[in-house]
């Protein structure tokens, strides 16, 4: 369905009729959380769906879409369908942002998604995205030829995530994991997302990152192209996933702050992901140690009644984030991070 | 020595030796992939007017995500040793890859597992391994504890050629200890869809507590219900399993209900609109979940429990 209201949003009246109802279920958040969608939607073309007082949303650059403050992760969550359960959940307690990725990748994760789509698309934002896959190193200028490539085969994945997804249309779709940043200055690879934006399929460019992010992030600001940014950062700064360890001499979450600006200026949602990986035990690719940010948080926030994870999903969030991305394979992870999200704003900076 | 007599000892002597030359070979190979020495097997696979880009590469528990970034936590979930990568691109146009990765996953168990994690119904299977399917010019096949995956730039006739025979090369060379897989013979047969089974090892159906699950699909009733079976340590770890089921139902279903059917006792979850119903046998907790007809999956559920053997 290619309709307005698929890609805009609910309409106000659906709006506050979702409102005052999940208020009576939810009492306790919603005085909090009104004032952050108050706050928000002055903004003239803020998008809504699905906002639930359990939940914050803030408006994500250029495309006005009103995210949940937590993305639910799908990509790894639905392969083989094991944490199909949770995405009615994660809606009820208004999530309305789900990001994905290619079956090349993730697989299996947008067909089990799709079922999920087909009951809720006009009141959720639904985020793909596929890599644009060049063998190149993240420091080389790729060839001409390599970006046709590269363009072709990620707008290859895009019709079959697509098909997969049982939509002809998607939010937004990212080339995933760039480590390259010629790669995101490929006008190839830009025109070919165009053609598909012209064509119908997709409604805004993003990428994601968590290997020379930084460079990466700058490369897409320059460009102007990208709406949506997905970015793997720590409360202690960029995270160098091939030592699995922060980056020598990183700058913090709070000195980056300059460049996050930066990034909204020109119009980029900042999506955070990976926030709290470097916190989980080595099977969960981490590095077992709880309290490795501890000390970058003030006092407000190392006194907060969360769990590590909680405490850097909030931090990340109150700093510069505009939403943070988590992948969730079980009821408690997911309610551990409602909680987080919802309540990061009671922890001014 | 009669002539007989000569002959059965030389027969005796040949198959002595042929059974000490197969068992040569057969530890020559373990010893090739237990040396590490994947690589450079992998590398005699390279298909003709191809070359590999850089070079074989092999990932660990530890630097996985370099590869494969967040998946990673999918096959470390299920306890991955190893992987082995590589790269061939076409030595006449360098933007044509076919990129192999084998996981070495411990057990065929765990292999199985994330083989049908990530296996669709609907991929034409193939006969390689103990399962294989592909999906355009992509390959992935099953063989004891390995897990091989094959993806192509082009889903050409050609990359469909040249990856089918390297997705055979590769299988024929490893090994299977052909070791069982419990679930895939504990889950009753009968009305079973085809390759529908799948192996959780964490976090089945998004329940923490849930670990070590099969699940299948049953054709009953014209309805396609999902079962699912989880072998515990003990009885006593499984009462403690189906109480934390209880307590999940209560929590985001509308409550649950407990029934008895002859000797079968079963907790009926109400989710909605759907129900799980939830049984104990031994060291066992089986049911069935999502399904929309409360007596329909009580009775796949009774049929399940009768159809098991107690451990």
């Amino acid at each position: 369905m290619k309709n307005e209201k698929n890609r805009d949003s609910l309409n106000r009246r659906e709006f506050i009729k979702l409102i005052t109802t999940a208020a009576f279920s939810a009492p306790i958040l919603l005085t909090t959380a009104h004032s952050e969608i108050n706050e928000s939607t002055r903004t003239k073309k803020a998008l809504h769906r699905n906002e639930q007082p359990t939940m914050t949303y803030r408006k994500l650059g250029r495309t006005g879409f009103m995210s949940s403050r937590l993305v639910f992760g799908c990509g790894a969550a639905l392969m083989g369908g094991r944490a199909v359960r949770l995405l009615q959940r994660a809606f009820e307690a208004g999530i309305n942002h789900f990001d994905v990725g290619s079956d090349i990748y993730y697989k299996g994760s947008e067909r089990y998604l799709a079922p999920f789509l087909k009951d809720h698309r006009d009141q959720v934002w639904v985020v793909s995205k596929a890599p644009a896959f060049v063998h190149a190193k993240s420091g080389d200028s790729i060839t001409l030829e390599q970006a046709r490539s590269a363009a072709k085969y990620w707008t290859g994945l895009m019709d079959a995530s697509l098909k997969d997804l049982q939509t002809d249309y998607v939010d937004a779709y990212y080339l995933m994991g760039v480590d390259n940043p010629s790669l995101v200055r490929s006008e190839e690879v830009y025109n070919t997302f165009l053609k598909a934006k012209a064509a119908g399929k997709v409604g805004y460019f993003g990428l994601s990152t968590h290997k020379n992010a930084q460079e990466v992030l700058e490369a897409a600001i320059e460009t102007g192209w990208y709406d949506l940014a997905m970015i793997g950062i720590t409360p202690a700064g960029w995270y160098d996933w091939s030592i699995k360890s922060l980056v020598q001499d990183t700058s913090t979450l709070v000195e980056l702050q300059g460049l996050l600006q930066r990034a909204a200026k020109a119009g980029i949602g900042l999506i955070g992901m990976k926030a709290v990986r470097y916190l989980a035990p080595s099977w969960s690719l981490g590095k077992g140690d709880p309290t490795a940010f501890d000390h970058v948080y003030n006092q407000k926030f190392k006194s907060a009644s969360f769990n590590p994870f909680q405490r850097a999903y909030a931090y990340v969030l109150q700093h510069g984030l505009d939403v943070v991305n988590a992948d969730m394979q079980n009821f408690k992870h997911l309610e551990e991070n409602i909680i987080a999200a919802a309540t990061a704003h009671r922890f001014p900076i | 020595m009669t002539p007989a007599g000569i002959f059965k000892r030389r027969l005796s002597s040949g198959l002595l030796a042929f059974m000490v030359v197969a068992l040569m070979v057969i530890w020559s190979n373990r010893q090739l992939i237990a040396n590490q020495s994947l690589p450079e097997i992998v590398t005699g696979f390279t298909p003709q007017g191809w070359q590999i880009f850089d070079e074989v590469k092999q990932f660990t528990p530890e630097n996985l995500y370099e590869q494969i970034n967040g998946r990673a936590s999918f096959f470390l979930a299920y306890d991955m040793i190893r992987m082995t990568y590589v790269s061939f691109v076409n030595s006449d146009k360098a933007s044509q890859f076919i990129n192999l990765s084998i996981y070495n996953m411990a057990t065929p168990t765990n292999a199985f597992g994330v083989f049908s994690a990530e296996r669709s119904q609907g991929d034409s299977p193939l006969d390689l391994g103990r399962a294989s399917y592909r999906a355009d010019a992509n390959y992935f096949v099953w063989k004891g504890q390995y897990y091989i995956q094959i993806i192509s730039s082009e889903a050409t006739d050609e990359f469909q050629r040249i990856g089918m025979h390297l997705a055979r090369k590769v299988t024929d060379f490893l090994l299977d200890s052909g070791e069982q897989v419990w679930g895939l013979t504990a889950l009753p047969l009968t009305d079973r869809m085809p390759e529908s089974v799948q192996y959780f090892k964490v976090d089945a159906m998004g329940l923490d507590f849930m670990r070590n699950t099969y699940t299948a699909t049953y054709h009953k009733a014209n309805t396609l219900v999902t079962a699912f079976l989880s072998r515990q340590d003990s009885a006593e770890s499984a009462r403690a399993t189906m109480a934390q089921y209880a307590k999940y139902a209560k929590k985001y279903g509308k409550g649950i209900d407990r029934l008895k059917a002859g000797r079968v006792e079963l907790v009926s979850c109400d989710m909605g609109e759907s129900y799980d119903i939830v049984y104990q046998k031994g060291r066992l907790i089986g049911g069935v979940s999502y399904v929309e007809d409360r007596d329909l999956a009580i009775r796949v559920a009774i049929e399940m429990w009768e159809n098991l053997r107690s451990e």
